[in-house]
């Protein structure tokens, strides 16, 4: 098949909006901010943007984990040693399903 | 002939107008779920008419994910839950376009949820579906369709796998 010649694309090509935000950090954490960024040879903005975002993502792997305590264990393993049977209403929104093409 | 058809998420469909009446959810349609399918992190697949063209409109979406289930922090697990994690589906996400509701397009989409979550399951291993209620009036549609609640802190319900489908071949399919 030929290749048709790649469409430029209109307009202005696209670069994420940036946002200023100047936190004012207490001059302890500040120095100490500067002495870690240019450790990880970074600048101080590089280093705080770096950091938020790890942490950002913790917290969202976190979201894919669910911690049980006792409690909710000992339900946990009842309920998994007897699965009940699908409701009546989960077997009418079954049914109710069956004019639904699954494509992909 | 089919009447909707499941997909996932692509360009083809219409993002941008839809509205759930959930800021957050929305908001995660439009900006998160395609990154998200492209690179596996999760899936999210929408619902449309079967006759749709692009830009589709999108009639409701759920969002699964792998998860894990862990008991933690006690000592003497009792047996028959594993120490270490166990694997579960999350049903991250399922959202209906405003316009839409009360056409049984929640009903359907939990039931097509609930029939990728246990082919998954059949296939990997899994303790089952897990899925966190953004509100207090959506834990009722899920217990409503047989949802189990773990504990009574949390907005986090639970089917184990044996729960997902019912059995058809006894109807005749």
């Amino acid at each position: 098949m030929a290749h048709a010649p790649a469409k430029p694309k209109r307009g202005r090509p696209r670069a994420e909006a940036t946002m200023r935000i100047s936190p004012r950090f207490p001059v302890s954490t500040a120095g100490l901010l500067e002495r870690a960024s240019a450790l990880r040879g970074l600048t101080v903005t590089g280093f705080v943007l770096e950091s938020a975002r790890e942490a950002a993502e913790r917290v969202i792997a976190e979201e894919s984990r669910w911690r049980l305590d006792e409690a909710e264990t000992r339900k946990m393993l009842r309920l998994l040693s007897r699965p009940p049977r699908p409701n009546a209403a989960a077997r009418r929104a079954q049914a109710l399903s069956a004019d639904v093409e699954i494509r992909s | 002939m089919s009447r909707f058809a499941l997909e996932l998420l692509d360009r083809s469909h219409d993002r941008k107008s839809f509205c759930s009446g959930l800021a957050t959810v929305d908001d995660y349609l439009k900006q998160t779920a395609r990154g998200h399918t492209e690179k596996g992190v999760s899936l999210t697949r929408v619902l449309v008419s079967a006759d749709a063209v692009a830009p589709k409109p999108i009639l409701g979406f759920f969002t699964l994910a792998p998860c894990m289930v862990e008991a933690a922090g006690w000592p003497d697990v009792p047996r028959g839950l594993p120490r270490n994690p166990v694997g579960a589906v999350l049903l991250a996400r399922l959202a209906v376009a405003e316009s839409e509701q009360g056409k049984g397009i929640a009903a359907r989409l939990l039931a097509l949820a609930r029939r990728i979550a246990a082919s998954s399951l059949a296939g990997t291993g899994g303790i089952g579906l897990v899925v966190d209620a953004a509100t207090e009036s959506l834990v009722g549609f899920y217990r409503r369709h047989g949802f189990l609640r773990v504990s009574a802190a949390s907005r986090k319900l639970f089917l184990p796998t044996g729960s997902l489908v019912a059995d058809v071949s006894a109807t005749g399919k």
